[in-house]
């Protein structure tokens, strides 16, 4: 584990400085201002340098996988080889065949070794086909892994189902990442309704004492605009318009999403590039009746003319 | 200027009691002629039109007073209710022996009230009590301790807010307006108040 720790280094002992750079070939790493040698022998978990082709590069890394949260044993464990083949690459004799199959069968189902992990297995393998399905980075995949796990320890699963704590610790990873999902679109991607996603994730926000900022209209401006194919011009508008919404307090109280899309639809008339409000309601998950309701408060308080 | 007593309106208080041994709640049902569903639910329903309450009455005697806007409402409509029982030849015990133990009150409050605000604009010369005036949640959330409030306008409209003490849950909107739930007596409602007032004063 010492090497690990290099990682978090982020000051100098001697003077505090946070200028610190790290010398690959060395192994070491340098505070910029005085010179001092924090770490030294680092190991170097990059791949070989002087790759030419992805699979050499594969070929040449130095150590293995890195470790990962979204794996139940972080990516820890060993497999058996699927591949038919001894360490030295020769191919095992056809009469182990069979009993190397049921090796690796029986390998396979020990790496999960009690109740709890394999609950983390399936949690976070869930999370990851939600994840996929809503094509989400890596970084919140991550998060979610950890929100999921903290709730293990804490025992917060006990009583609740396995894909709805899942698909809240999702919920909340988006929320963290400055990334916000709706409830309806993570629910679409769960195996559960909204209603349990958003009731686990209150719960689990209250016991893991979370700091979720509220979701605010900017959040879901960029994505919906996108969604509807309109460019920056009316995007920049959009923006120009919550703030201009969220100085005379009309935002406080009423859905993001729908105050967001509504926004968006008045920024798409105005830069003459107009979308019919059902359009909008589609990309955005809320109803036209919401967006004609929003509407008709905002371009009253904002002073807004439109021609329709 | 009216004091925050009377500009609480509690709206509903549930109390909880029991009457008798043991109920023969088929037998109620039809004397009575109440709601009996015990497929839906195990409780006979005795409704009182004046004051309007519901009494769930069950197997053992117990019964729950819903829908009662003081306790004296509580009271006549058990009163009521054991007269009713009793007329029907139901034996039940007495009233002076009949305990009532209130489990919950809710109230509304409102943070705005227009008759506070006396005099002008200096700008417009408006009255200030037309002025519209709406709280902001989302600085709400900063200003009240973050691990008792919850704000999730996609899920629900108004910030909650559970004091430790007094035991209460607050729903505040952006109106200004609250409701107080969870209290067992009405002081412990007007606690609240007075602390979120406090909490809330330089937002006002």
């Amino acid at each position: 584990m010492e090497d690990q720790h290099v990682e978090d280094v982020v000051k100098c002992s001697e003077c505090a400085s946070r200028n610190l750079s790290r010398d690959e070939t060395r192994g070491e790493l340098i505070c910029d201002d005085c010179g001092l040698v924090l770490e030294d022998n680092v190991i170097d978990q990059g791949a070989e340098w002087r790759v030419f082709s992805p699979e050499q590069g594969d070929q040449r890394a130095r150590t293995g996988a890195p470790m990962t949260v979204m794996l139940h044993d972080k990516g820890l464990s060993t497999d058996i080889d699927w591949q038919n083949k001894d360490y030295s690459g020769k191919t095992i004799n056809s009469r182990y065949r069979s009993q190397f199959y049921r090796m690796r069968k029986w390998q396979k189902r020990s790496r999960v070794s009690n109740a709890t992990e394999r609950n983390l297995a399936m949690a976070l393998a869930e999370l990851d086909r939600m994840a996929s399905r809503l094509e989400l980075p890596k970084s919140v995949r991550e998060a979610a892994a950890v929100n999921y796990k903290k709730a293990v320890d804490k025992r917060l699963i006990r009583g609740r189902s396995i894909e709805g704590v899942a698909a809240a610790s999702l919920y909340a990873a988006c929320r963290q990442c400055g990334v916000p999902r709706t409830l309806d679109e993570i629910g679409q991607a769960s195996r559960t309704g909204r209603k349990e996603i958003g009731r686990t994730y209150r719960f689990m926000v209250r016991e893991l004492k979370m700091k979720i900022m509220p979701t605010g209209p900017e959040d879901y401006i960029s994505r919906f605009c996108s969604g509807l194919g309109l460019d920056a011009e009316v995007e920049a508008k959009a923006y120009e318009l919550i703030k201009a919404a969220q100085e005379k307090e009309l935002t406080s109280g009423r859905g993001p999403t729908g105050i967001a899309a509504s926004i968006i639809y008045i920024a798409s008339v105005l830069c003459g590039k107009r979308r019919t409000q059902r359009e909008v309601a589609e990309v955005a998950g809320v109803t036209e009746v919401t967006i004609r309701n929003r509407y008709k408060e905002l371009i009253q308080n904002l002073n807004i003319e439109l021609e329709i | 200027m009216t004091t925050d007593e009377e500009r609480l309106t509690v709206v509903n208080v549930v109390a909880s009691t029991r009457v008798a041994e043991e109920l023969d709640l088929p037998d109620i049902a039809i004397q009575l002629n109440c709601e009996y569903e015990p497929e839906q639910f195990p409780g006979v329903v005795y409704r009182v039109v004046d004051p309007k309450l519901a009494i769930l009455m069950f197997r053992s005697g117990r019964a729950v007073c819903t829908g009662g806007k003081d306790e004296q409402n509580i009271h006549t409509g058990i009163e009521l209710m054991i007269g009713d029982l009793r007329a029907a030849g139901i034996t039940t015990w007495d009233i002076e022996d009949v305990e009532i133990e209130v489990q919950n009150m809710v109230a509304t409050y409102a943070l705005h009230y227009p008759e506070d605000y006396d005099g002008t604009d200096k700008f417009t010369g408006e009255p200030l009590a037309d002025a519209p005036r709406k709280l902001n949640l989302n600085n709400l959330t900063f200003h009240l301790p973050f691990d008792k409030v919850e704000y999730e306008p996609e899920q629900f409209p108004g910030l909650i807010y559970r004091l430790d003490y007094p035991k209460v849950v607050c729903l505040i909107f952006g109106s200004g307006k609250m409701v107080i739930t969870g209290a067992r007596h009405k002081s412990e409602i007007l606690e609240a108040v007075e602390i979120i007032k406090d909490e809330l004063a330089d937002l006002l």
